[in-house]
């Protein structure tokens, strides 16, 4: 019965026991392996050296067979990741069996890791999402606040320079150069609150989603000569030189007028906000295969090209300028964005120190104009 | 409510450890609108406990019931973008499970029933040690902590009411909600050892007697 018994657990060790076990021969080549390295190795294991079954180098087979205690050895695995076997190499006549088997409490610890790993994972997911739905929230709150803020504040702003009108015309023959000044001051700073409060409100609009485009097709050449008009007198006053080039062919477009010339408006007023009183700005359309071109140029100090993508986030400046004097927003560039991938546009800057700016926007060539 | 063969698949597919294929699952539900309430408890609930019993009757390894929960936890994570969108009603909840419970996904459940009905609900994970919990009730403040047990095995029950004793003994007043699979094998009368102590059998009753306002 003994001799039945071996002969059933040897089969067993040898068909399906999930241990390692190798018959070598005292240079350590294999003459027989059972079938879980076979497994492992995916290939024929007979006649190879048991050396090349293991994924690192050794300090070769005799010193690993004189050791008493199991020698750790990682196991090459076809197709997966390596795996650490605990050997015995028992002597046995002329031949070595050799037997892997994994370390339980090894195996129970990189369980027990990759759960609390997982779990960790999980629970910061969870507190990741958690925190990125209370920013959604802050941030809807904060334009909301902006836009009633800046409701709120318009109308007694309007009082203010209604009274300061009604000063001017009334006593326009009674008050000193010194009040009338005073007047003057008063009425500028009404202009720059009600900018920097419409800045306000159309960006708390633009982010809600609520605006919408009065789309009209169009020559842009036609916005681009009334906003030449004016801006060149606005340029002349404040010193500057101000060229228009208009493009040599109609530019038509399908876009919303009063959004295009504020955005137009923007970067030429920053080029003369930014710029020298001797510099030159230049405003000029083009046509350039399906899209429409329109450039602000300025040769003013320029812009590092590190900032250059900041420009367009809401509430930056360059710091450029004189910032007693700048008492812009930040919004500009960011609401001209907005609106300029509202039209399915582009804005975009070139700009080095001391070279000058070249804002451009584009829109698309109306198609209906385009087969023409 | 889930489709009975879509559930069947489902099951397969998380047996299998097919991640992608559940993943698609659960999108395609909330695609669909499903309610995450019928996702929570008809899909993975339903799975999870059907996966603890297959263990248990020694029909899968632990190695795929592990494989099993983790994939389920991470769908969680699908659902989270459409759950953390209400306005906090200025109650606070911290959650967690007792101490060697590795079992989370059910206190994680429960604190997701929290923040939908406007609680602030934080939850501290499986395995909390206990001076951690009691320094974050002090610092966090909440108006109630809940307890998570799936397990009763290992001397889990009582080192949960030992727990309870140690949170009552530091905090007085405050509201201790337990729950979780493990009292279906009983021990709710270890519950009455610890004063202000509500146990819930599941989740629907849990969120009809959550206060909301």
């Amino acid at each position: 019965m003994e001799q039945a018994l071996r002969h059933t657990a040897y089969n067993y060790l040898l068909e399906k026991a999930e241990l390692l076990y190798y018959l070598l021969e005292q240079d350590g080549t294999i003459i027989l392996a059972n079938h879980r390295a076979q497994q492992l190795s995916a290939q024929t294991l007979t006649g190879q050296n048991f050396t090349s079954t293991l994924t690192s180098p050794t300090a070769g087979f005799k010193p690993m067979v004189a050791k008493e205690e199991p020698v750790l050895l990682n196991v090459a695995n076809h197709g997966g990741l390596p795996m650490t076997y605990y050997f015995i190499f028992l002597p046995c006549d002329e031949v070595i069996a050799a037997f892997g088997q994994l370390d339980g409490n090894e195996v129970d610890r990189l369980r027990r890791e990759m759960l609390d790993l997982n779990n960790e994972l999980s629970n910061l997911t969870r507190e990741l999402h958690k925190k990125n739905a209370e920013l959604v929230i802050l941030n809807a709150q904060k334009d909301r606040f902006l836009g009633m803020a800046s409701h709120d504040l318009r109308h007694p702003i309007q009082i203010i320079n209604m009274f300061n009108q009604l000063l001017k015309d009334d006593l326009v023959g009674d008050l000193s150069k010194k009040h009338q000044d005073f007047l003057k001051h008063i009425e500028t700073s009404c202009i720059q609150m009600q900018t920097i409060l419409n800045d306000f409100l159309d960006y708390s609009r633009f982010e809600e989603g609520h605006f919408e485009l009065n789309l009209k097709t169009a020559d842009l050449n036609i916005l681009l000569a009334k906003i030449a008009d004016y801006s060149g007198l606005l340029a002349r006053q404040k010193g500057r030189t101000f060229l228009y080039s208009p493009a040599q062919t109609p530019l038509p477009a399908t876009f919303d007028p009063a959004k295009i010339e504020q955005v137009i408006n923007n970067l030429v007023s920053n080029a003369i906000k930014y710029t020298d009183p001797d510099a030159t700005i230049r405003l000029s359309g083009q046509k350039d295969n399906g899209s429409a071109r329109i450039y602000v140029e300025d040769d003013g100090p320029g812009i590092a090209p590190e900032l250059h993508a900041k420009l367009f986030l809401p509430y930056t400046r360059t710091g450029q300028g004189d910032q007693d004097i700048d008492s812009s927003t930040g919004l500009g560039l960011a609401i001209a964005k907005m609106l300029m991938e509202a039209h399915a546009g582009t804005i975009s800057l070139e700009s080095l120190p001391g070279r000058g700016s070249i804002f451009c926007i584009t829109l698309p060539i109306s198609e209906a104009t385009k087969e023409q | 409510m889930i489709k009975e063969q879509l559930y069947q698949t489902y099951l397969q597919e998380l047996l299998a450890g097919n991640k992608a294929n559940c993943n698609a699952i659960v999108n395609q539900l909330q695609t669909d609108e499903a309610d995450f309430r019928s996702i929570y408890l008809d899909l993975f609930q339903r799975s999870l406990y059907e996966v603890g019993q297959l263990w248990e009757n020694n029909t899968i390894s632990v190695a795929t019931e592990h494989i099993a929960t983790a994939i389920t936890e991470s769908l969680l994570a699908l659902l989270y973008p459409s759950l953390f969108l209400m306005d906090h009603n200025g109650r606070k909840a911290v959650v967690t499970c007792a101490m060697n419970e590795y079992h989370q996904i059910g206190g994680k459940m429960i604190a997701d029933i929290f923040e939908v009905n406007g609680w602030d609900s934080h939850f501290l994970g499986a395995n909390t040690p206990i001076p951690s919990l009691l320094e974050h009730i002090e610092s966090y403040q909440p108006d109630v902590v809940a307890l998570s047990l799936s397990l009763s095995l290992y001397g889990n029950m009582e080192r949960l009411v030992a727990t309870l004793h140690t949170i009552r003994g530091n905090f007085a007043n405050l509201d201790l909600i337990v729950g979780g699979q493990a009292f279906f094998w009983g021990g709710r009368e270890k519950l009455k050892e610890v004063k202000g102590t509500d146990y819930f059998a599941d989740i629907t009753s849990f969120e009809k007697a959550l206060p909301r306002n």
